[in-house]
């Protein structure tokens, strides 16, 4: 019996590191490769990022997603969570830690910050992916120590051969969708270019005339190269523009006239669940008293327009036996808002530098390199009585940093080690060192074990970090000089055979100085009112457990039956500052035969405790006839579906349903809520924000 | 507010250090393993081992691979020659590899045997001797559905015509 090309882990290593679907026409050694990842080898170790999940093009496309945080909601230990009722403010959520841990990159590059995460998540067009990388645990991205919870690595597919495809979807709520690719693939390289146009009505759903869904028109353009051998360098590269308009609150999309439209009562605050006993306005908690609303469409609306161009390319050469890399990356981003009569308009400019080289040495593969991140922000604006508020929350963050990791497999790959550190020297926070280490283990060749810790640091700013605190006050007092630092442990046991796979994994998080905003404080010797900029005294910590267990019932049927629970430690309100479950549960069914597809997916999600995460002690919340807000939310199914027929090789037509069942959480209790005294604000949110969403379409591929 | 970190961290410890001392245990020599799977054609799910005993080439590829597409015709040949069995797995779904050429769809006919691969193929890879997941990923495997060689990389007619003499000898012997 003879075996050929054994393929160690680190020839593969090398291999993989230098490999592409165009490179893949050459011989490497021994070795071919079909992409620049390996197919089925979850997880990575010899990565600089180690992806936890995988979401190839196909499943992104099965579930009915038009922008990444659809893409990657109703997953176990991941999920998409809206902080503002009205502008929809969504962030993606790893681990059930806030959405600002999350760390977006461009083909491993990371060119996104608080600011453009807020709104910017929806503009991530999903055209031309290959897959989509989620790390979740801190200890899982060298590159990316801000990373508290995750990072999620959206990767560009490299064409090898001349391409269009047509994506054309309508949907309920004036839903339109447009998607359009083409690639031209030549001899040594490809090019391609992409567009999208989406968009999509407010949603009001219980008729008070104050949407619960925004509006947003949307259009995303964006070019991408590839050269396989340019003086020995294989080049990729794509840049992104993207220009979104969006609206919540009052109805419909005329931006100037709710600007406008400043005083008097266009609302019905007598509808919905516990709604006024009078349209004209609700009851004050703390006197009984009716209290009128005369700030017009504009004093319950909030307006966005971003504009954002973003370039990332990256070289990688053969160096010795190894390679060596150059990344970089660029984000301009612009945006001009309007909140309930603030105005803020931020103008923000990110620069990533890197080089780095992966190397052999012995049967060690190391990794080292250096990056530079230039990140600032200069802000104008004006609070809701028209007090200019320039530059309020300007900041300007260089970060220079150096890496090393170490990847060693023993046991002729049946243990795998890795283990890195990194420090930064960051220009306010000062000197960080975030180590991790991880090993793989593979029992056996269908059970594997990975265990991962490691530490992460994130510099707070103060754009958004928990609510919109800072637009309505004079300036911003900084008592903050600690960087937030994250301890994370994880444990993943995993099994896959022909038919059965299952994962299990333990996540443990410990968060220290979480930055706060305190938006409710008082200038002592003015009374004006500010925001106080602190850090959490105490730290923060989340443990959860997930499973996920997938069968294939039948040749062409899969099912798929997950379950996640989560337990919070956290004392100071607005560390944890919205609602989350400590128990979800996912049941999914996937039907391929011929020419149909089919999906249908539940999502069952668990009570949250309402009065603990925001903070009923000492801020009590109220419904609008006076009565207090629910303690805990109730629980709840979400079932969407999705079927695809194949008409010939060109043409398919798609109809899918999401929330089949129409479960809103404007059925239940509005998202609106007022204090004691009667001030009103949007962030009572624990459930859907729109109802049943029927849509269809058609796809052509050339 | 209670403190469970360390309560939380010990089973997983204890657990993990469990597999870790099974490990070693489990380590199989794959050289003397009979292989087998269970894996769909679309209708039904098709069994290795119930197949009649015959010498076989099984082949992983995907559409976007290539060199897995470059070699596809060697391998449908082969397959008409009807002196070895030929499987392919793709590792995708049916749908996917619809992207593959014409010529490559027409390659994909009996007597090739077409199957599709589990969503989670590592098991599946790592026991036919490929846990770093390259493509594509090709084995003779004789009557006993022993592998007789192995290689991750292009394949050629020659390459195959040899590996599937060399096992016939080697069974002979």
């Amino acid at each position: 019996m003879k075996y050929q090309h054994h393929l160690t882990p680190l020839v593969a290593a090398l291999s993989l590191a230098f490999s592409g679907a165009a490179i893949a026409d050459k011989q490497l050694g021994e070795v071919t490769v079909s992409s620049g990842r390996a197919v089925g080898s979850k997880p990575v170790l010899r990565d600089e990022i180690i992806a936890t999940e995988s979401l190839g093009a196909r499943e992104l496309e099965k579930t009915g997603a038009t922008m990444l945080t659809e893409a990657l909601d109703k997953r176990p230990g991941i999920s998409m969570q809206v902080e503002c009722s009205i502008c929809n403010v969504r962030n993606v959520v790893l681990n059930n830690l806030p959405g600002r841990y999350t760390t977006l990159l461009i083909d491993g590059i990371p060119i996104f910050s608080s600011v453009s995460t807020a709104y910017g998540l929806d503009s991530v067009s999903l055209g031309g992916l290959e897959r989509i990388d989620i790390s979740r645990g801190a200890g899982t991205s060298l590159i990316a120590p801000e990373a508290l919870a995750g990072s999620v690595n959206i990767v560009t597919r490299r064409p090898t051969k001349d391409e269009l495809l047509i994506n054309q979807q309508f949907g309920s709520y004036g839903h339109m969708n447009t998607n359009l690719f083409g690639a031209n693939a030549f001899q040594g390289g490809a090019l391609t270019a992409n567009f999208n146009h989406n968009q999509h009505d407010t949603v009001d759903g219980d008729d008070n005339r104050i949407s619960e869904y925004t509006s947003y028109k949307r259009n995303l353009g964006g070019i991408g190269f590839f050269v396989d051998d340019l003086g020995g360098f294989k080049i990729r590269g794509r840049l992104d523009i993207v220009d979104e308009k969006r609206m919540g609150g009052a109805m419909g999309s005329d931006y100037n006239g709710v600007k406008a439209n400043g005083s008097g009562n266009p609302f019905d605050w007598s509808k919905g669940k516990n709604g006024s006993p009078y349209a004209g306005g609700w009851i004050v908690p703390d006197t009984g008293l009716p209290q009128n609303y005369t700030d017009g469409l504009a004093g319950m609306s909030e307006i966005i327009f971003t504009d954002r161009k973003q370039f990332v390319s990256s070289a990688t050469h053969k160096l010795g036996d190894g390679t060596m890399r150059f990344a970089v990356g660029y984000a301009k981003h612009k945006q001009d808002s309007f909140y309930e009569k603030a105005i803020y308009k931020a103008d923000q400019a990110q620069y990533y530098l890197e080089a780095s080289t992966q190397q052999p040495l012995g049967e060690t593969l190391l990794t080292t390199g250096v990056t530079y991140r230039y990140e600032d922000l200069t802000s104008i604006g004006t609070d809701a009585s028209g007090t200019p508020n320039d530059g309020i929350d300007n900041y300007k963050y260089r970060t220079p940093g150096v890496f090393l990791q170490g990847y060693h497999s023993f046991l002729e790959g049946v243990v795998e080690v890795n283990g890195s550190v990194r420090y930064d020297k960051h220009n306010v926070f000062g000197g960080i060192t975030s180590p991790r280490f991880n090993v793989l283990w593979n029992h056996n060749h269908e059970l594997n074990s990975r265990f991962a810790v490691g530490r992460g640091f994130r510099a707070p700013t103060s754009f958004f970090e928990q609510d919109h605190g800072i637009l309505d006050t004079t300036r911003i007092v900084r008592h903050i000089d600690k960087a937030e630092i994250s301890d994370n442990a994880s444990y993943a046991l995993s099994y896959a055979e022909d038919r059965l796979a299952w994962v299990g994994s333990l996540n443990y998080n410990r968060i220290k100085n979480m930055a706060l905003l305190d938006s409710g404080a008082t200038d002592p010797l003015t009374g004006d009112p500010i925001t106080l900029f602190t850090s959490a005294q105490k730290p923060v910590t989340v443990i959860g457990g997930d499973l996920i267990v997938t069968y294939k019932l039948t040749p062409n049927l899969e099912t798929t039956i997950a379950a996640e629970h989560f337990k919070y430690d956290f004392s100071e309100a607005g560390t944890l500052a919205f609602a989350r479950p400590e128990t979800r549960a996912y049941l999914r069914l996937d039907y391929e035969s011929g020419p149909l597809t089919g999906m249908l997916r539940g999502t069952w999600t668990g009570p949250m405790d309402l009065a603990k995460f925001y903070d009923y002690a000492n801020n009590p919340r109220y419904n609008f006839d006076g009565t207090r807000k629910m303690d805990k939310s109730p629980d709840y199914w979400m079932v969407d579906l999705r079927g695809e027929y194949r008409l010939n090789k060109q043409w398919s037509t798609f109809l899918g349903v999401d929330n089949v069942f129409d479960f809103k959480q404007s059925d239940k209790e509005s998202m609106l809520w007022v204090d004691g005294s009667g001030a009103i604000d949007v962030t009572q949110i624990w459930g859907p924000n729109r109802g049943r969403f029927i849509y269809g379409g058609v796809k052509f591929a050339l | 507010m209670t403190h469970f970190g360390n309560k939380a961290l010990l089973p997983s410890l204890a657990l993990w250090a469990g597999l870790l001392a099974s490990a070693a245990v489990n380590a199989e020599n794959q050289a003397k393993t009979e292989l087998d799977f269970e894996l769909s054609d679309g209708r039904q799910f098709i069994q290795l081992s119930r197949l009649p005993a015959q010498t076989t080439v099984v082949n992983f590829w995907r559409a976007d691979c290539p060199p897995c597409l470059r070699e596809m015709p060697a391998l449908a040949a082969l397959a008409r020659s009807g002196k070895v069995r030929v499987i392919t797995i793709a590792l995708q779904k049916p749908a996917e590899t619809l992207s593959a050429p014409s010529a490559i769809q027409a390659a994909l006919t009996p007597p090739m045997h077409v199957l599709h691969g589990p969503s989670e193929p590592r098991g599946l890879l790592a026991r036919f001797g490929n846990r770093v997941g390259a493509l594509p990923h090709t084995l003779v495997l004789d009557k006993q559905r022993r592998p007789c060689t192995q290689r991750t990389g292009e394949i050629t007619a020659d390459w195959l015509d040899e590996a599937v003499a060399n096992c016939a000898k080697a069974e002979k012997t």
